[in-house]
Formats: C-alpha cells, sequence, structure tokens
C-alpha cells in the first residue's frame, strides 16, 4: 500500500524579531498509512504546529517535500489541497449560521443546494448537532463550536485531516468524551488523522503512533506503547510518563550500576542509562533475578489507587516509585527496599541521544 | 507559479498604488519645501533657483544684506508659538487628567459612553467650534454678560484677540487629544496599586506623586506631544481668536505664501516648525525606550 | 468627598466640551435681529433665510451673500469628501491588508511611515503641496485638493482598518482557503465582511475629516475652488452674523448624523 502522506526532509526557519533565525523544522521526515491516527507531539516551541501548517499549506517549506497520495504538494496553494483542518481556536465564521459553516467547503466547490444541505446533515449527525443548522456560532457552547469546526473540516470529504490542538479549549470531562468520539470517527471514515498536541496523555490514549518532536526533529516515531516502554532517547523517556534515570556502565555482556548492582544486557560496551518506570518498582521481590532499592521515603503522595513515593536511596540518588501497600499507608522517614524484575529492563544507548 | 512568487505579487499588487502615490504626493512635495527653503526668492514672487542660505539667516541671525536682512521678530514670534503650544499642552492636561481618572472608575457601558461624548466633538467642524468662542469671548459675549450680571466687572473685558484666548480656543480644539492617550494609560492603572499604597501608608498626595503619577507618564508624554505639534504649528485658531495681535508662526507662515508670496523664505520657516517636530519625536522614541527598561 | 469632588470636576468637564456648542444651537433660534447676543425669542427664520425662503429680518442684519454662494460651497465639499474618502478608503484598506496579513521586511517600517502624515503639522503639509503642485505645473482644482487631502487620509484609514484586523483572527483566513476557497473567495466571503465595520468606519472618519479639512484645502484650492469650511471661515472674518449660528447648527447635525450611522454598524458588530 503506498504512503497517505508522505514528508521527506522538511526544513523551515523563521527569522526572529530580534533579527535571528529560528529553525522550526530541522529536517523532518515521516510516512503516513491511509487511516492511520498519527500525533505529533511535542514541548511548545518544538516544531509541531509549523510542521501541520506546512502540511495544510499556510507556511511554505525551506527545504523538502510533502507528498499526498503520490503528489507532491510542496508548492500548491492552501485552497487546492485535498486536506482539511481542524483549528486550534476553531476559527469559525462569526458572521454565518452553523449549516453555511459546515456546508461551506461544498459551496466553494459550486455544489447544488440540495447536495449541501443533504451533506451538511449528514455531517451534523455524525457530530451530534443535529437540527442545530441554523443557529448563530456565537451561540453555541465551546464544545459544541469544536464539533461544528469538525463537521465543517470533513464535510468536504478530506483525504487527511489535521486537527491542530483541538481539544485544549475544553474543559477536562469533555475533553475525554471528545477524545473518544474523534477516535471513533476516524475509525468510522477510515482517513488518515493527523493531531497536534502536548498533551500526553491525551497522545497516548487516541494515537496508532505518536511522533516525538523536539528542537524541530523527530526524536522517535512509534507505537504508544513502544515508545512509553522502550524510549529510544533520553528526550522521549523523561518527556513521556514518569521516569527514574540511573547511569550505568556497560562491560561486555553486564551492565552495572553506581551501588555495584549488575544486570546481564545484549550489549558490548560504552555510556547507557537506564529507564526504570515507577510502577516497575514494588515492595515484594518478584521471582527471578531483580535489582533492590533500599531508601529513605522522603514524600508521599496519595493518587487514589496507589501511593506515590519518593525515595532518597543515598548513592543513587533520588528514586521516585508508583507502589500499591493496601491499607497501610508509607510513612516519611521509613527505610523501604523495592525491587525491579531484572528482564524487561530498558537500557537507553545515551550516544543517540 | 511558485507560491511565494504568487504571495509576492499579491504584496505588490497592494502595496504598490498606495506607496507611488504617497511617494510622489507625499514625500515629494516635503522634499520640493526642503529645497525651496534654500533659495532665492524672486522680486516679483516667484523663486529664483539660485541656492541661499539667507531665508534661515534671516530667522537665526547671519543675514544681511540689502533685501534680506536679520529680523528678530521672526524668533520672537517662533518662541510665542512654542510658549502658547506649551501652555495649551498645561491646561488640556490639568484640565483632562482628573476627567480621564472620573471616567476610568465608572461602568464599562457608561465609560463606553463617555468616551464617545469626549471624542464626539472632534468630529464637529473646527471652525464651528472656533466660532462658539467667538461668541462666547467677544465684548458682548456671554462670559461678559454674565460677568458684567453678577457684578464682577462694570465695563466689558477684552478676552478676544488676547493670549488667552488662543491657550483657550487651541485647549478647546484639541483636548481629545490630550485625553485619549491619558485615558488609556489611566485605565491600565489598577486601582489595587493605589490601595496598596494607601495600606503601606502612603498619604494620597504621596500616592500620587509616587504611583499614578509614573504609572500614567506614558499617557501623559504621548498627549502632550500629539498636542504640542498641531498647536505649535496653528494658524486658524490664533486668526480667529487671535486676530492680528496674536501672531503664531503658523500665521506667519501663510503669510509668506499669500500675501508677502516670499515662497522660500515661508519653506524656511516651515522648516522651522519640522525641525522642532522633529526634535519632539526622537525625545519621545528616547524616553518610551528608556522606560522599557 | 474626593469622590464627590472629582464628580463635579468630571461634569463641569462636560459643561466644558458641551456648553459652547449648544450656545450655538441655541441662539441659532433667536430672534432677536439687532442684537443677536440677547435673547427675545424663537424663531426659525435664520433656518428659512439659508434655504432661501421668505423671512422677516430687517434688510440689515441679512447677511449679504447669496446663499448660491453656499450652495456652491456645499458642493464642493461633498464632492471633494465623496471623492477623497473612496480613494483614501481603497488605498488605506490595501496597505492594511498588506501589512497586517503579509510577513515582509519593510512591514514594520511601513507601520510607521504612515503615522508621519498624521504627525505632520498641516500647514507644513498645506504648503509642500502648493509649492508642488505649482513647480510641476499642476492647476489648482478641485483635483488638487482631492490629492492633498489623501496624502493624509490614507493614513486615517490604515489606522482604522488595521485596528479591525489586528482583532480578526488570521486563522479564519486559513480556514477558508483550507476549505478549497482560492484568495479571492476567502476575501468576498470572509475576510470583507470580517473587517467591513473598520472600512466602513475609516470611510465615514476620511469623509468627516475631508468635510472639515481647512488648512491644507486653504492652501492648495486654488480660486473659485470653495469648500464649506473656508466659506464660513471667510464669513466669520467678514463679521458675526446670526445666520452663522444656524449653518453651523446644521452642519453639527449632519456630523451627529453620520456619527450615529458609524456607532449604529459598531453595535451591530458586537452583537
Amino acid at each position: 500500500m503506498p504512503a497517505h502522506l508522505e514528508i521527506i526532509g522538511a526544513r523551515k526557519a523563521f527569522r526572529t524579531p530580534e533579527g535571528g533565525t529560528m529553525t522550526a523544522l530541522d529536517g523532518i521526515s515521516l510516512k503516513l498509512a491511509s487511516a492511520e491516527f498519527l500525533t505529533l507531539l511535542g514541548p511548545s516551541g518544538c516544531g509541531k504546529t509549523t510542521l501541520l501548517r506546512t502540511i495544510s499549506g499556510f507556511e511554505t517549506l525551506d527545504d523538502g517535500d510533502i507528498v499526498i497520495d503520490g503528489v507532491a504538494v510542496t508548492q500548491m496553494p492552501a485552497h487546492k489541497r485535498p486536506v482539511n483542518t481542524v483549528f486550534q481556536r476553531y476559527a469559525l465564521f462569526n458572521h454565518m449560521s452553523v449549516a453555511r459553516n459546515v456546508g461551506y467547503a461544498l459551496e466553494i466547490a459550486g455544489k447544488s443546494k440540495r447536495e449541501i444541505t443533504a451533506r451538511v446533515g449528514e455531517m451534523l449527525e455524525l457530530v451530534g448537532l443535529s437540527g442545530m443548522g441554523k443557529r448563530s456560532v456565537s451561540q453555541l457552547s465551546g464544545g459544541q463550536q469544536q464539533r461544528v469546526a469538525l463537521a465543517r473540516a470533513l464535510a468536504g470529504k478530506p483525504k487527511l485531516l489535521l486537527l491542530d490542538e483541538p481539544l485544549s479549549a475544553l474543559d477536562k470531562n469533555l475533553r475525554q468524551k471528545m477524545q473518544q468520539e474523534l477516535k471513533s470517527i476516524q475509525r468510522e471514515l477510515g482517513i488518515g488523522f493527523v493531531f497536534v498536541t502536548h498533551d500526553q496523555e491525551e497522545a497516548l490514549t487516541m494515537s496508532d503512533r505518536i511522533a516525538v518532536l523536539a528542537h524541530g526533529r523527530i526524536q522517535q516515531i512509534d507505537a504508544p506503547s513502544v515508545l512509553y516502554q522502550r524510549p529510544a532517547n533520553l528526550f522521549t523517556a523523561d518527556f513521556l510518563g514518569e521516569s527514574n534515570l540511573l547511569p550505568v556502565t556497560l562491560d561486555g555482556m553486564s551492565a552495572h550500576l553506581a551501588d555495584g548492582q549488575s544486570f546481564e544486557v545484549a550489549r558490548p560496551s560504552g555510556k547507557a542509562t537506564l529507564l526504570l518506570r515507577p510502577e516497575a518498582l514494588a515492595v515484594t521481590p518478584p521471582a527471578g533475578p531483580s535489582l533492590s532499592f533500599s531508601g529513605r521515603i522522603t514524600q508521599t503522595y496519595y493518587s487514589g489507587k496507589d501511593h506515590q513515593i519518593a525515595l532518597d536511596t543515598g548513592q543513587l540518588g533520588p528514586l521516585t516509585a508508583l507502589i500499591r501497600t493496601g491499607g497501610t499507608p508509607p510513612e516519611i522517614g521509613a527505610t523501604v527496599t523495592l525491587h525491579a524484575p531484572a528482564h524487561g529492563l530498558h537500557l537507553i544507548d545515551e550516544t543517540a541521544a | 507559479m511558485s507560491l511565494a512568487r504568487r504571495k509576492f505579487l499579491q504584496l505588490l499588487g497592494l502595496l504598490g498604488g498606495p506607496t507611488l502615490f504617497l511617494l510622489v504626493f507625499f514625500f515629494g512635495p516635503l522634499l520640493i519645501m526642503v529645497v525651496y527653503s534654500f533659495l532665492t526668492p524672486g522680486l516679483y514672487g516667484g523663486v529664483d533657483w539660485i541656492f541661499s542660505h539667507l531665508n534661515y539667516g534671516r530667522i537665526l541671525g547671519w543675514a544681511d544684506t540689502r533685501y534680506e536682512k536679520f529680523d528678530p521678530v521672526f524668533l520672537s514670534i517662533f518662541g510665542r508659538s512654542l510658549r502658547l503650544a506649551a501652555l495649551t499642552v498645561i491646561t488640556s492636561l490639568l484640565i483632562s487628567y482628573p476627567a480621564a481618572f472620573w471616567i476610568s472608575r465608572m461602568t464599562p457601558g457608561r465609560r463606553d459612553f463617555a468616551i464617545f461624548l469626549v471624542t464626539l466633538p472632534f468630529f464637529v467642524s473646527l471652525i464651528v467650534r472656533l466660532f462658539a468662542w467667538v461668541l462666547i469671548l467677544r465684548p458682548t459675549g456671554f462670559l461678559n454678560q454674565g460677568l458684567m450680571g453678577v457684578g464682577l466687572t462694570a465695563q466689558p473685558i477684552e478676552f478676544l484677540y488676547t493670549d488667552f484666548a488662543v491657550i483657550l480656543g487651541m485647549t478647546y480644539v484639541f483636548i481629545p487629544f490630550m485625553f485619549l492617550p491619558l485615558y488609556g494609560s489611566i485605565e491600565k492603572l489598577d486601582i489595587a496599586q493605589i490601595e496598596a499604597s494607601a495600606d503601606l501608608g502612603a498619604t494620597r498626595f504621596q500616592t500620587f506623586r509616587k504611583v499614578v503619577l509614573p504609572a500614567t507618564m506614558p499617557g501623559i508624554i504621548g498627549g502632550a506631544i500629539i498636542t504640542f505639534i498641531p498647536a505649535l504649528g496653528n494658524f486658524i485658531v490664533p486668526s480667529v481668536l487671535g486676530g492680528a495681535k496674536v501672531l503664531m508662526i503658523g500665521n506667519l507662515i501663510e503669510q509668506q505664501f499669500l500675501s508677502a508670496r516670499n515662497w522660500p523664505f515661508g519653506s524656511a520657516l516651515a522648516m522651522l516648525v519640522m525641525t522642532a517636530v522633529l526634535v519632539l519625536l526622537v525625545v519621545q522614541l528616547r524616553l518610551a525606550r528608556h522606560g522599557e527598561h | 468627598m474626593a469622590r464627590r469632588f472629582l464628580t463635579l470636576y468630571g461634569l463641569l468637564f462636560f459643561v466644558f466640551i458641551y456648553a459652547p456648542i449648544l450656545l450655538v444651537v441655541v441662539y441659532s433660534f433667536n430672534a432677536n435681529t439687532v442684537n443677536m447676543m440677547i435673547w427675545s425669542g424663537f424663531t426659525f427664520d435664520w433656518y428659512r433665510q439659508i434655504f432661501g425662503m421668505e423671512t422677516q429680518v430687517t434688510e440689515s442684519a441679512i447677511y449679504v451673500d447669496s446663499t448660491d454662494q453656499l450652495y456652491a460651497a456645499i458642493r464642493t465639499s461633498l464632492t471633494v469628501a465623496l471623492s477623497t474618502s473612496a480613494f483614501s478608503t481603497i488605498c488605506g484598506t490595501a496597505l492594511a491588508l498588506a501589512v497586517a496579513r503579509y510577513r515582509f521586511r519593510l512591514a514594520g517600517f511601513y507601520r510607521t511611515l504612515l503615522m508621519v502624515p498624521m504627525i505632520m503639522p498641516d500647514i507644513v503639509l498645506g504648503i509642500a503641496l502648493l509649492i508642488f503642485f505649482i513647480t510641476i505645473g499642476m492647476n489648482l482644482s478641485l483635483m488638487s485638493i482631492i490629492i492633498g487631502q489623501s496624502t493624509f487620509l490614507i493614513s486615517y484609514v490604515f489606522v482604522t482598518v488595521s485596528a479591525r484586523l489586528a482583532e480578526f483572527d488570521t486563522s479564519v483566513e486559513e480556514a477558508s482557503a483550507d476549505l478549497g476557497a482560492t484568495p479571492a473567495q476567502t476575501f468576498r466571503k470572509v475576510t470583507l465582511p470580517g473587517i467591513a465595520p473598520g472600512i466602513l468606519g475609516g470611510w465615514l472618519l476620511s469623509f468627516i475629516i475631508s468635510m472639515d479639512d481647512l488648512v491644507i484645502t486653504y492652501f492648495i484650492a486654488g480660486t473659485g475652488n470653495t469648500t464649506l469650511p473656508i466659506h464660513i471661515w471667510g464669513m466669520l472674518r467678514r463679521g458675526i452674523k446670526p445666520e452663522i449660528n444656524a449653518i453651523a447648527t446644521l452642519m453639527l447635525l449632519f456630523t451627529l448624523v453620520i456619527a450615529a450611522i458609524g456607532l449604529y454598524f459598531r453595535s451591530r458588530r458586537q452583537k
């Protein structure tokens, strides 16, 4: 199957007001299969929004190419590209009704009135706004405006839908509901979604694949579980979720921690870092070989089902662990020993960072 | 056609016409005026295309030929214009500041309406507004009627054709210029700052001097400059309310063009006004930049 | 205490602004033909006189000019103001769109540059234009007035439209392009309706300022192109006559109507 969207060596720099240049995209390449839900994730200023805007055609690349369904669209103006966007703050046309907003692409394409009415009705039903076509968009709530923006972008049957932090303006409950709806709409329509967000939880729950961006480069692009469990570099490990990063020295077939513990690895030599997710640490030792860490509890946070504790291990520095302790909460000042099974430990090669 | 090129052509389409128009009809005339100020006036009006610095010499003191002599009256008229413009700025400031403060503390709806009321006279014809003051200030006018009515004076006082009338007239005409920038900075002032200052033991006067005044200084400076500039070069107000007695630099320039027909000298006088304006703007830029640090 | 003092001061401020104008309006209905400063009863005579109707005003009090000159001045003013405001609105809007919607090196420079015509003392611009037109051998005419006024009115429109563009989100235009609209379609269906209040405001503003411009027009009008403000100024120079009250009141009314139109459209926009 040919790639639905392909970005090859995209570069883009902006002039800053102070007269310098800021590199927003520093050689980005990626491929998106059709019907894939790809999320661009990264801290603000990482280039994710710029990348999205070059796909939609609002920014032109300094270098590189954008190919959609085998056609290079790099020099094509935004209005000719077969992609539509859901904007961060919706960008609805305030002087038009809901129905005219949704039917805009069809009106522009010169479709008949009957066809437009039918499609608008269909779209409003899809996003759960049936019968609200006559309203003015300024009468709608934030969530409803969000739905209109989605219906408007989908009405023209784009080959690819781009979403620029579309849920960031909604409150938490509504956001979770919309996440599920977006996901199911994407499955129903079977078109590719490119979704920009800085919210990692949102990215993890919705995406088929996530591209983690920083400093204008893709740090890693993988399925959410791979990204979380086997991050390719320190940035991804640190950016996604909570992590304990412990430096190790490699020596032949074993890795040594600073306190002398060691475990077997399949890597020859060099410097590396051990990633220990807080939930990998447990009070009860596992059956097989394991690493163990003793220390004094310095902080505890109760999250509802787990206790997150900060542990001062002395030689290895502070550690964060997520533990389930049944009825008795851990006490600050108490000493505790935690264990992590030696199999499945993930090493990050520092030369990759 | 590439995207960048297409955008460039659109931009050219939007900018080209107006830019050309302004270059020719705005900057062109100013340039010619500068040139004229260095030319020799013809004997019977008109101009001889011979370089001369004597137009400036007549104003500033080095002209000493048969036809072109230095006369201190030009500088003294310029000095009076500076003084009247400065006094206009001060009166407008004193009148506008408390009013702007008052309006900034109103409820939003009332506030918008009050601002509208302040700006509305700006759209009323200038000549109509000045005519109104003629009716008030003339010997038989309303002010004298009132003063004589309550017995403050037996004879009508000559208000018209005085410095007072010119300052009053310019203040009246330029009030919106002073008011709006002032209001802009006063509105931004958080009332909690004033309360905090009082809470920390400052008297009302101390609070005003140490908190309110510094915070609203940008508005004061902005308002002062955009009031001063049109006041300095004004010639309608002095010719309606000042008569022949209160000449300002604007009247002098007008005379050079419409009765004396000495255009080069008139241009030199206009350059004097321009220079004053430029100096002011540079000072303001410096102050604004200083304020940012 | 202080608050009450401030309120009193504020009210006096409005009295200062409006009392002179109100006096003109009130005394435009004064029936006293001997001493215009003393109220002696109500009359419409001064208005009747302007419109060339029969009046009971004694011959001595009638301003000698025929009303034809007044009408001619009004016609000139309207012709100039309509042309100037239309031309300035087109140029000012184009500049505002260019500066707000395209990233180019000179955008900031343009923004500063377009302030210059507004800051330039009008007498300086007036004589500069006069010298310019004479030097290039152009006759002083309605055309020279229209060109002269446009040089600074473009800036007023630019500022008004720019303000509107600044609060008008670019992403709405991007959304339109994204949905397939060509730049022309986007401009017609989205940008224009969005900035229409700003354009209308700029147009009304330039119209009013053009109608009222005295200084610049005075220098470049030449003979035979008397605009309304110049005509009234001439009347004032020849003596204070009561019918000026009536003309002034009518001009005031005209201004208020235009301001009301502007306000009406602004309130409609905000809805």
